[in-house]
């Protein structure tokens, strides 16, 4: 049986390649601005914040990812309020908020006396035991990313590029950052089906890194993120579906080679920004 | 403070940051038309008190006032052009277009959510022929020299056809014939279009040059004149702690 046929075939694949799709959009168009600000070790924060999450969801026998996307959102918030305060102007303060949403979720799970098969599964993701229920739960997010990125588009571009001018100019900044690192952090969480807590970041990272190293326009770089991170979790989930490996490890994988790829060619000179 | 006539004003500000008083009691009023330079020392409060006057660090005594408005009731951001400290150094790798850069500038005139129009790109390749870079509209921003970057970071501040330009060191880090040509621009700009100026500059003889007015800070105000008496007057020795000796050959200033 081909690998078309497989997926043709089964359904938990279907809805693995779709759920990682979505996925690999999501992440792909919130990580431009974040890597482009600085701020790609949020999306690692955000993670390690919502082990937190699992962790309590598990011990109050409460469904962990709307536990973790519950705790995630409202850490996010608070991150977000202590970076517009200057809290974060190194990335020491940031590790710690890291090391302690981390430190929480692994106490809590060893007061629970450990629950390893359920832990190991949101660690390093189960994509093969995605449900159509948590796929309707991606696609209402999507569907807020898309409406927020083409009305605020411009708005998006101006934070970017300086915050305290998009400010002057009268763009609500503080609820935009707070919007676009809320719905990070639902990414997050919800991605963390896909390629687990401790790998999803880089689904954030990998993608927009490649991208703004040919992009000439913001917008150029959105849709080049997406369409990177679409390649990789494509081709990662082909290779774990034939060679019979994670589909998490194997999808960063291939972004980790795509973007090595395109490093390569521009430092060769093959890929030139305009 | 009479706020009718202020186009941009403070009056006894004084901001501290912890126990150290960045400024101390500083009162300033810049008039419509006027060219007005700012100097004074590293740490002298040149930049606190631009973002002071913006509304961006709230005063811990006094007010400010931008186009006859008290700043925390001001809204008509177009009215106002900006150029930061740090624009020049704006990431090479920043995927942007000279005219997106540009086009940022129409933010405040087209309003929350509004998609740009064709009238914001007249204006966004109209503030780019002004400041003589149309030609470079759609290079990316992080291509061009450092003279090149500013010329388009102010013209970003022109696109809303501004009445009060800021420049807060815009020519910091870009080399000397790059600075003299931009201050050639700013000067014209104000000279034939009669665009209310304040330049914050570690460029002593270019504010001479360009100024009709110059303030010197030292967390206060201790020069506020003609720029030919700025030596005169002792205010250079007093913003920068030295003696300077007087050479009346090099007393400049626009009368």
């Amino acid at each position: 049986m081909t690998g078309l046929e497989l997926f043709l075939e089964y359904e938990f694949l279907q809805l693995a390649l779709a759920a990682s799709g979505v996925m690999a959009l999501l992440a792909g168009a919130l990580g431009v601005p974040l890597v482009l600000r600085e701020m790609a070790m949020f999306g690692h924060g955000f993670a390690h914040v919502s082990y937190a999450g699992v962790a309590l969801g598990l011990l109050a026998g409460l469904y962990p990812l709307g536990v973790a996307l519950v705790v995630t959102v409202v850490g996010a918030l608070v991150m977000e309020r202590l970076r517009a305060r200057g809290a974060f102007s190194g990335d020491t303060r940031l590790a710690v908020v890291v090391s302690v949403g981390f430190a929480i979720g692994v106490t809590t799970v060893s007061l629970a006396g450990g629950f390893t098969t359920h832990v190991h599964a949101y660690l390093f993701g189960s994509l093969f035991s995605v449900t159509s229920t948590e796929l309707w739960a991606m696609l209402p997010l999507a569907a807020t990313l898309l409406v927020a990125f083409t009305l605020l588009y411009k708005e998006i571009f101006y934070i970017t590029l300086d915050e305290e001018a998009a400010h002057l100019s009268g763009v609500p900044v503080g609820w935009i950052n707070a919007a676009l690192l809320a719905l990070t952090a639902a990414t997050i969480v919800l991605a963390s089906r896909v390629v687990g807590l401790l790998l999803v970041a880089a689904l954030l990272v990998i993608p927009a890194a490649t991208a703004l190293q040919m992009a000439t326009s913001f917008k150029g770089a959105i849709l080049g993120s997406m369409a990177v991170g679409l390649v990789s979790v494509v081709l990662g989930l082909a290779a774990a579906v034939s060679v019979d490996v994670a589909a998490g490890g194997a999808i960063v994988l291939v972004g980790g080679a795509v973007f090595a790829l395109v490093t390569g060619a521009r430092r060769a000179g093959l890929v030139r920004r305009g | 403070m009479n706020a009718k006539a202020c186009v941009l004003g403070a009056e006894d500000v004084t901001v501290r940051y912890g126990a150290t008083t960045a400024l101390d009691g500083v009162s300033l009023r810049v008039e419509d038309g006027e060219f007005v330079g700012l100097v004074g020392p590293n740490g002298s409060g040149k930049s606190t008190l631009v973002r002071t006057l913006l509304g961006l660090v709230e005063p811990d005594e006094g007010q400010t006032c931008c186009c006859g408005r008290p700043i925390h009731r001001f809204e008509d951001w177009s009215r106002v052009g900006y150029v930061p400290q740090d624009a020049v150094h704006v990431d090479p790798n920043f995927p942007a277009s000279v005219l997106e850069v540009a086009l940022l500038g129409r933010v405040a005139e087209r309003g929350l959510v509004n998609r740009w129009t064709d009238e914001d790109r007249e204006a966004a390749h109209a503030a780019l022929e002004r400041v003589g870079i149309g030609h470079l509209a759609d290079r990316s921003i992080g291509t061009l020299s450092g003279g090149e970057r500013q010329r388009a970071f102010l013209a970003k501040a022109l696109a809303s056809d501004p009445d009060l330009l800021l420049l807060d060191e815009p020519m910091a880090g870009v080399d000397a014939a790059a600075r003299e040509d931009f201050y050639n621009l700013v000067d014209d700009l104000n000279h034939a279009e009669g665009l209310t100026i304040l330049l914050v500059s570690h460029d002593l003889p270019a504010v001479r040059m360009c100024c009709h007015r110059l303030v010197a800070l030292n967390q206060r105000v201790v020069f506020d004149g003609s720029p030919r008496d700025f030596e005169d007057e002792g205010g250079l020795s007093e913003a920068y702690d030295m003696h300077v000796p007087h050479h009346p050959d090099r007393a400049g200033g626009r009368p």
